[in-house]
């Protein structure tokens, strides 16, 4: 693993200045907590307020949206046209992957702390002493969504086709899983559509957890995520396609 | 003809790829179904829990009114997640009665907890089913949250459609282009008119899927194809001005998306306009999304879509706007 450090010292200066990630992390969910926040403020009361609320599921749903960014990240190599020395010098694919893994999932979740801190300054959001559990959540969370994103850029195929439509379902997901506005229902059947939504589970994980003192769904999500993440990148190393690389 | 040799190229390169042929016809069918969900999941309607003393008369005439008012869903609380279960959405309020009198949980602002609170007092004392729209907040009819909807995810896909002036730019074609004797402004217009014609075919066949489906929106057929025009226009010409900026699909297709959020969201497609703070009533001038959900409003009593003539100019006015926005770009655009 001797290969591994210097790449993962490469991609870690990559991706914290990478423009996209930084303004999908950090500036457009500020914003939006800010938009939404003032546009639902007529519809919440003091005790809690729309900030509040938004604080807590925008952070969340802009990290899923990373799994486009973290795609294309995955073929940097292809873009600027270094994957030919990468083929041929001495670094194996798990090195590669591993490096690719680690610094986006890291810079992913210090931007998340950083919203989260945020929102505690600005939005006087209150952690109630789950702040460091919120981020353990949201750590396993850039652990899913970089190891689905290295996925569909290293091993997919047919990447081009599917990172034109993985908004959409990121979209639909962040409908259900009340990013926009509190989404839920005791009819069955729409109930079992808004619970496949894996937002749904975080956002109920850290509201349960903090105001609710529950952490179980909060840690079982978190695992689920943690699992998702570890198969996604295994899958990655596995079905890492050479030719695509190039 | 210099547009039409654009056309005529875009639709060859885009035919011999089936299978996002294929995808692109399905897409109206995908904005179909998330219409209908969409709709179901944001209609106004009240979820109430309820705990405490259950033997009172108060209880059982509220409780039992309750039951039968349209909209309204009734459910046994859990005393120990009242809070989790207001925030998340669970509940809209929770009523927790006592042995002669009920008190009202809620993250929701004071005058819906006012208005639920008068509301469950009438019926204590009169059980008879009202009205429950004032409780409600939101007033967004089915026509307009469904247009607004359409508006939003056109966007988004006139976008990945547009991508391909993207891939001119990456793969040198616009290069050969611009050494060409044609205009900045026939490559434009001629990905323009293809990227329309395939918007407006997604838009034909979800309107038509609707009116198969009988999902009435309360507006005429021809009135929506009319106003089908505008939006598609719309939707296209941003498609073309986000594609000519960037040089990458990723970052075309984030910026997007991000900008077709905030629109929506100053528009009035999350929360009607009336209900929206006085400044962002101002500031949503700017989102055509707002002028649609208007004319749509205005449709919905019978109007005819040309009768929006001010709708229609502004419309226009954005539509041109972004075109010369993406004429400049494209002209000054490197294409080393």
């Amino acid at each position: 693993m001797k290969n591994f450090i210097p790449i993962f010292q490469m991609e870690m200066k990559r991706r914290s200045r990478d423009f996209f990630i930084i303004f999908y992390n950090i500036i457009f969910p500020a914003v939006i907590i800010l938009l939404l926040g003032y546009l639902m403020s007529k519809s919440y009361g003091t005790e809690f307020t729309s900030y509040e609320f938004y604080a807590i599921v925008i952070p969340p749903f802009c990290l899923l949206m990373a799994i486009v960014s973290v795609a294309y990240a995955a073929q940097d190599e292809k873009r600027m046209k270094t994957a030919f020395r990468f083929m041929s010098s001495p670094v194996s694919v798990v090195e590669l992957v591993l490096a690719k893994f680690t610094s986006s999932t890291i810079v992913l979740t210090i931007c998340s702390i950083i919203i989260l801190g945020m929102a505690k300054l600005f939005f006087h959001l209150s952690f109630h002493g789950s702040f460091a559990l919120v981020v353990f959540l949201l750590f396993c969370e850039a652990m899913a969504v970089t190891g689905i994103g290295l996925f569909l850029g290293l091993a997919c195929k047919n990447f081009f086709m599917i990172k034109n439509f993985m908004n959409l379902p990121i979209m639909i997901f962040g409908f259900l899983g009340g990013v926009f506005f509190p989404v839920n229902s005791l009819n069955p059947m729409l109930s079992s559509i808004i619970n496949s939504s894996p937002l749904t589970w975080v956002n109920r994980g850290i509201i349960y957890s903090i105001y609710g003192g529950n952490y179980t769904i909060l840690l079982v999500t978190g695992g689920m995520f943690f699992l998702v993440g570890g198969i996604a990148i295994l899958f990655a190393v596995r079905l890492f396609k050479r030719e695509e690389f190039i | 003809m210099g547009y039409f040799l654009v056309v005529k190229n875009n639709f060859k390169r885009n035919i011999n790829k089936k299978t996002g042929f294929l995808v692109n016809l399905l897409l109206p069918i995908l904005v179909v179904i998330l219409g209908i969900g969409a709709n179901y999941v944001s209609r106004p309607s009240l979820t109430l829990g309820v705990i405490g003393e259950h033997t009172t008369q108060t209880y059982t005439n509220i409780v039992n009114i309750l039951r039968n008012t349209e909209r309204i869903t009734i459910d046994t609380a859990d005393p120990y997640t009242i809070k989790v279960d207001t925030i998340t959405g669970k509940y809209t309020a929770v009523i927790a009665f006592g042995k002669e009198d009920f008190e009202i949980y809620s993250v929701k602002d004071e005058a819906t907890i006012r208005g639920l609170e008068s509301l469950l007092r009438t019926y204590a004392k009169n059980p008879e089913s009202l009205k429950i729209e004032e409780v409600m907040g939101t007033s967004m009819s089915v026509s307009q949250r469904t247009i607004a909807f359409i508006v939003l995810f056109l966007m988004v896909t006139s976008t990945i459609t547009a991508s391909l002036i993207i891939k001119d730019k990456n793969n040198g074609t616009l290069k050969r282009y611009k050494y060409s004797p044609q205009k900045a402004k026939t490559y434009i217009i001629g990905n323009f008119i293809y990227n329309f014609a395939i918007t407006y075919c997604q838009y034909f066949i979800s309107i038509s899927l609707m009116m198969i489906l009988n999902i009435n929106l309360g507006i005429s057929y021809i009135n929506l194809l009319l106003m089908g025009i505008w939006i598609t226009a719309l939707a296209t010409s941003f498609g073309n001005c986000i594609a000519t900026v960037f040089r990458q699909e990723m970052y075309a297709s984030l910026f997007s998306t991000a900008i077709v959020l905030v629109l929506s969201l100053i528009g009035g497609s999350f929360i009607a306009f009336e209900y929206m703070p006085v400044m962002l009533q101002g500031v949503s001038v700017i989102s055509p999304i707002r002028w649609f959900i208007d004319a749509t409003n205005g449709m919905s009593y019978g109007i005819n879509w040309f009768s929006n003539t001010r709708i229609i100019c502004i419309i226009s006015g954005m539509v041109l706007i972004l075109l010369v926005i993406s004429v400049y770009i494209n002209k000054k655009n490197r294409v080393i």
